[in-house]
C-alpha cells in the first residue's frame, strides 16, 4: 500500500494543439497550451489553479480528467498513471475522479431528466449497482447537494443556474469519488448564489473527505475555498504555495499584478492598471 | 438652474398595459462629469434601465413615470428625434464587444460611421478623427490600423474600439453595461481606467452597470444598488460602503468572497461565506411588501405590510443624500 | 395513456397524423377498390370537370382522376418515404461519424458528399436506371442516394456544435464512448433539425419522382403517381386546370400534413416545450 502517495500528482505535463499550416508546405505550427506543469494534491485538501483566460487551465483540467492524452508527462491518481491504463482500466479508475464544469446551461443535457443525468456515470462506471441501489444512490446524491427527491423527475430547464450547478455536483458525487475537478464551477453564478454553491462545496468536502482541483479566474473565489493555490500563466505554473501565504506575500510579479488588478470594495476610486504597472493589452 | 442631464423620476416599466412590473419607480439624477454605478445581480433590472434610457425597450413594454434627458421627456419623443439622440448625445458600450461590433466592417469605418451619420462629416474627415480616437483609446498606429477588422483584435482591444465608437460624437451620457465582465482582471483594470480618463477629459456622465461591488467601488462617485426592479440603497460610494444600511446591500457584500475573513485556528473548519438564502423573486411574484422580506434576516412584522420607499438616512443629505428603502436599516459598517 | 394524451393534446401532431393516415389509407384501399378502374381509358369521357360520377373529373384519356390519385398515392408515398429512409439511414450515421471523429474521417465523409452533390439528381437517377433498368423501385433508390449527402451534411453541422458542450465532456467523464454519446446526447438534441429536413426532403422526393417519371425513368405507364399526373397535366393547364389542381392539392396537403407532424413530433420530443403546455 502506498500510503504516502498523494491523491493526484501531475508530472511535467505537456499538451499541444496543432494549428493549421500557414502555407501548403510550411511545417505545422503547434500551440503549447500546457508547457510542463507539475502539481500534487493531497487527499482531503483543495488545490486552486488561477490564471487568465487562455492560460491553459481548462486544458490542464481535461488532461487530469483523462479526456485528452497529453504529449508529455503523466497524470497519477492514487499513484496510477491514468494514461498508461487500458481502456477498461481507465473506466474503472474513473469512479475515483469526477468533474464539474462551468456553464450551468451547457453541462446538463436538456433532453434528459435529472434521474437520467445522475444515472449516467453510475450505470456506466459501476454497472454492478442494481436498480434498487440506483434509486437510493440518486436520493443520496440529491440530498447531499440540498435538492428535494422530486427533483429527479424534472428537466434541467426547470432549474435556476445555482440549482443546475447543484445537479452537476450531484452527478459528480454519485460514484462516491475522492477527487473532484471543478473548472470554473461558480463563475457563471450571481454572487449570492455563488456563495451558496461554494458553501455547499466546503460542506461536502468536510463531510465526505473530498479533494478538489478547483480552477477559476476569480482570485476571491479561489482564496475562499482552497488550501493551496497555483498561479498559471501561459501554460506554466509561476507560483505555488499555501493560499493565505500566496495572497498575503505574492512572490512572482505576475501574481502581484493579478492581485493588484482585481477590483476590491472599500478601496475608493483609483486607477488600478497604473498601480499594477503594466503594458496595454 | 437648468434641467439635469438625466432624470429618472419614478420610472416604471411594465410588460403590457397593467401587466407585470419589471422596473418599479426608479428615481435618480445624473449630471455631466459624474460617474454613477448601478449594481445588482442578474435579473435586477440594470440592463432594462439602460434600454429604457436608450429608448430601445421591446415593443410590448410600457413606460410610465418620468424619464427626462436635458428636460426632454424621452418616452414622448418621436422615434426620429430619439434616433438623433442615440449615438450622438447618449452612447452605449456593451458587455460583448465581439457581438456588438460588425465583423465585416473595418474598425476605422465603424468609428467614423457615427460622425458621418450624426455630424454629416465626409469620409476623409471622419476617418481622420477615427485615427485620433484609436490613438486616444490606446490603439496607436501603425500597429493598429483603422483598416483592421474586429477578429484581428483581442477582447480588450475590441472593447477599446467600442469605447472609441461610443465617444466619437462627443456624447453627454455614456452608458456602459458590464463593459469588463467578459475580460480578464488585468485587462479589466485598463479598460476601467480608460473609461475613467475619458469621463474626466470629455466631461460626459457615466452610467456604469455592473454586478461587481469591487468595480463600482473603484470607479463610481455614487452608486445605486438594485434588486427586483427597484433601487434599494443609493448615495455617495464611500457612504454606502461605509454603512451598507440596506440588508440586501450588506448581504451582497457579505456573500462575496471579499467579505470573508480567512483567519482560522489550525484544525478548525474553513469559514463559510454568508450566503443570502433563497432566490430573487420572479417578476410576476414580487410581493406587495418589501421585495427583500422573504430573504431578509432583519425582517419584522411591519416589513410585510408596506413596500418601504427610499428615504434619507440623515437629516442633512447634502447634494447627494444617502437614501435607503428599508424600515429597519442597519446601523453598523460593513468593513471587513 | 400519457403518450396518447400528449399526441392528442397537440393540434399539429393530430392534424399531421390524420392527413398522413388518410393518404396511406387511400394507398391501401386503392389496392382493392377505386370508384373507377384507375387505368381504364374512356376517350368518350375525356377532360370532364368534377361531377357526381367523377368527383375530381377525368383526364385527357377519360381516366377518373380521383381513382388515379388513390392509386398514385401508393407510388408517390412509397417512393418518397423510401427515398427519405435511404437518405436518413445512411446519411445520418455518416454525418454523426464525421462530427464525432473529426480529422481525416470528417474530411473523407465530406469530400464524398461533395462528390455526390456534384452529380445532379437526374444524372444519378439516369446512372442508376441505366444499370438496373427503369422502375419505381430504382427511382426510389436514385432519389435516396441523392438524399444521403443532404442528411450527412445537416447531421454533421448540427452535431459539431454539440460536441463542444460540457455535457458531452461530462459523459466522457462517465466513461461513455463516441457511439454512446452520439446515441444518447447528440441525436436526441438534433432530432428537430433532422425532422425538418426530412419533411423538406419528402416534399422534394415527391416532386423528383414526378420529374423522373416525366422523362420515363420512374413509375412506368400506365402506373400513376401524383408527380406524374401533375407533369402530364401541363398541356391542359388552361383548358382543364383540374388535371393539375387535384394532384397538386394531394401533394400540398400531404407535405403540409407532414410538416405539422414534424412540428408536433419535435415538440413532443422536447421536454422544454412538452412541460410548458
Ligand atoms: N481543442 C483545442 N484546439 C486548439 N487549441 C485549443 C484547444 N483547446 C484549447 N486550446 C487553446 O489552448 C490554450 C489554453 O486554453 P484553455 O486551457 O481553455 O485556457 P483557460 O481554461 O485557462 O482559459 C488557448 O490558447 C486555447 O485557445
Ligand atoms: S424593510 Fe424589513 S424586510 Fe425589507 S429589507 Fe428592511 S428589514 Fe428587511
Ligand atoms: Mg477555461
Amino acid at each position: 500500500m502506498r500510503t504516502a502517495a498523494p491523491l493526484l500528482e501531475v508530472r511535467d505535463l505537456v499538451r499541444e494543439y496543432p494549428l493549421p499550416r500557414p502555407s501548403l508546405f510550411a511545417p505545422r505550427p503547434v500551440l503549447r497550451a500546457v508547457r510542463g506543469v507539475s502539481l500534487t494534491l493531497a487527499a482531503g485538501s483543495s488545490l486552486g489553479i488561477v490564471g487568465e483566460s487562455g492560460c491553459g487551465k481548462s486544458t490542464l483540467a481535461r488532461c487530469v480528467m483523462g479526456l485528452e492524452r497529453p504529449q508529455g508527462g503523466q497524470v497519477l491518481i492514487d499513484g496510477e498513471d491514468i494514461y498508461a491504463l487500458s481502456r477498461a482500466g481507465l473506466r474503472r479508475a474513473r469512479v475515483k475522479f469526477q468533474a464539474v464544469f462551468q456553464d450551468p446551461y451547457g453541462s446538463l443535457d436538456p433532453r434528459h431528466d435529472v434521474r437520467r443525468i445522475l444515472l449516467e456515470p453510475l450505470a456506466s462506471l459501476q454497472p454492478e449497482t442494481g436498480r434498487a441501489e440506483h434509486a437510493s444512490r440518486i436520493a443520496e446524491a440529491l440530498e447531499a447537494v440540498g435538492l428535494p427527491a422530486e427533483a429527479a423527475g424534472r428537466y434541467p430547464h426547470e432549474f435556476s443556474g445555482g440549482q443546475r450547478q447543484r445537479i452537476a455536483m450531484a452527478r459528480a458525487l454519485i460514484t462516491r469519488p475522492a477527487l473532484i475537478v471543478a473548472d470554473e464551477p461558480v463563475s457563471a453564478l450571481d454572487v449570492s448564489i455563488q456563495a451558496q454553491v461554494l458553501n455547499l462545496m466546503m460542506d461536502l468536502q468536510e463531510r465526505l473527505g473530498l479533494s478538489y482541483l478547483f480552477i477559476s479566474h476569480d482570485l476571491g473565489v479561489v482564496r475562499a475555498i482552497t488550501d493551496r493555490v497555483a498561479v498559471m500563466q501561459a501554460g506554466k505554473i509561476v507560483e505555488e504555495g499555501p493560499t493565505g501565504e500566496v495572497f498575503a506575500h505574492p512572490r512572482h510579479a505576475y501574481t502581484r499584478r493579478l492581485i493588484e488588478s482585481a477590483p476590491k470594495p472599500f478601496s475608493g476610486r483609483r486607477r488600478r492598471a497604473r498601480a499594477a504597472q503594466e503594458a496595454p493589452a | 438652474m437648468s434641467a439635469p442631464l438625466l432624470e429618472l423620476d419614478g420610472l416604471t416599466v411594465a410588460l403590457g398595459t397593467g401587466g407585470v412590473e419589471l422596473l418599479s419607480g426608479l428615481s435618480l439624477v445624473l449630471e455631466r462629469g459624474e460617474r454613477l454605478g448601478l449594481v445588482g445581480e442578474s435579473g435586477s433590472g440594470k440592463s432594462l434601465t439602460a434600454l429604457a434610457i436608450m429608448g430601445l425597450l421591446p415593443e410590448q413594454m410600457r413606460v410610465s413615470g418620468g424619464l427626462r434627458f436635458k428636460g426632454d421627456d424621452l418616452p414622448a419623443l418621436p422615434e426620429e428625434r430619439m434616433r438623433r439622440l442615440r449615438g450622438r448625445r447618449i452612447a452605449m458600450i456593451f458587455q460583448e464587444p465581439m457581438t456588438a461590433l460588425n465583423p465585416v466592417m473595418s474598425i476605422g469605418a465603424q468609428i467614423a460611421e457615427g460622425r458621418r451619420l450624426h455630424l454629416g462629416e465626409g469620409r476623409a474627415e471622419a476617418e481622420a478623427v477615427a485615427r485620433r480616437l484609436l490613438d486616444r483609446v490606446g490603439l496607436p498606429g501603425p500597429r493598429f490600423d483603422p483598416g483592421l477588422y474586429p477578429h484581428q483584435l483581442s477582447g480588450g482591444q475590441r472593447q477599446r474600439v467600442m469605447i472609441a465608437m461610443a465617444v466619437a460624437c462627443g456624447p453627454d451620457l455614456l452608458i456602459a453595461d458590464e463593459p469588463t465582465t467578459a475580460l480578464d482582471v488585468t485587462v479589466q483594470a485598463q479598460i476601467l481606467d480608460l473609461l475613467d480618463e475619458i469621463v474626466e477629459e470629455t466631461g460626459a456622465a457615466l452610467l456604469l452597470i455592473t454586478h461587481d461591488l469591487g468595480v463600482v467601488s473603484e470607479t463610481a462617485d455614487r452608486i445605486a444598488v438594485m434588486y427586483a426592479g427597484r433601487i434599494l440603497e443609493t448615495g455617495p460610494t464611500e457612504k454606502v460602503f461605509a454603512r451598507m444600511a440596506h440588508p440586501y446591500a450588506h448581504g451582497l457584500f457579505a456573500a462575496s468572497p471579499y467579505g470573508l475573513d480567512l483567519r482560522r485556528a489550525p484544525g478548525e473548519p474553513r469559514p463559510r461565506l454568508k450566503a443570502i438564502p433563497g432566490m430573487v423573486p420572479d417578476p410576476a411574484r414580487r410581493p406587495a411588501h418589501c421585495v427583500f422580506a422573504e430573504r431578509c434576516a432583519s425582517v419584522q412584522a411591519d416589513c410585510l405590510r408596506i413596500s418601504p420607499p427610499l428615504k434619507p438616512l440623515e437629516a442633512e443629505g447634502g447634494r447627494w443624500p444617502h437614501l435607503v428603502a428599508c424600515l429597519h436599516p442597519r446601523a453598523g459598517g460593513a468593513a471587513p | 395513456m400519457s403518450l396518447l394524451r400528449a399526441v392528442l393534446g397537440s393540434r399539429n401532431l393530430t392534424i399531421g397524423l390524420v392527413v398522413l393516415l388518410l393518404a396511406a389509407g387511400m394507398a391501401v384501399v386503392s389496392e382493392f377498390w377505386t370508384p373507377w378502374p384507375p387505368y381504364a381509358m374512356r376517350i368518350r369521357d375525356k377532360l370532364q370537370g368534377p361531377s357526381l360520377a367523377h368527383w375530381f373529373g377525368t383526364d385527357n384519356f377519360g381516366r377518373d382522376i380521383f381513382s388515379m390519385i388513390m392509386a398514385g398515392a401508393r407510388n408517390s408515398l412509397e417512393v418518397a418515404l423510401t427515398a427519405v429512409a435511404v437518405g436518413m439511414g445512411l446519411g445520418v450515421p455518416l454525418g454523426a461519424l464525421a462530427a464525432a471523429r473529426g480529422g481525416w474521417i470528417d474530411g473523407f465523409v465530406m469530400r464524398l458528399s461533395d462528390l455526390a452533390f456534384a452529380f445532379p439528381a437526374l444524372l444519378t437517377a439516369v446512372i442508376v436506371t441505366a444499370i438496373f433498368g427503369p422502375s419505381a423501385t430504382n427511382a426510389m433508390i436514385a432519389i435516396g442516394i441523392f438524399n444521403i449527402p443532404v442528411f450527412a451534411r445537416v447531421t454533421r453541422g448540427a452535431a459539431m456544435g454539440l460536441w463542444k458542450r460540457d455535457y458531452v465532456l461530462a459523459a466522457r467523464c462517465a466513461g461513455l464512448g463516441d457511439a454512446a454519446i452520439t446515441w444518447r446526447h447528440i441525436l436526441p438534441n438534433i432530432n428537430h433539425v433532422l425532422i425538418v429536413q426530412a419533411t423538406i426532403q419528402f416534399a422534394l422526393a415527391v416532386v423528383a419522382e414526378a420529374g423522373l417519371s416525366y422523362v420515363g425513368l420512374g413509375a412506368q405507364p400506365p402506373q400513376a403517381s401524383w408527380g406524374k399526373m401533375l407533369s402530364d397535366s401541363q398541356t391542359y393547364i388552361y383548358g382543364a386546370p383540374h388535371l393539375a389542381i387535384f394532384p397538386g392539392l394531394a401533394i400540398t396537403i400531404t407535405v403540409l400534413g407532414l410538416n405539422l407532424l414534424g412540428d408536433g413530433l419535435r415538440d413532443l420530443l422536447d421536454p422544454r416545450v412538452r412541460r410548458r403546455r
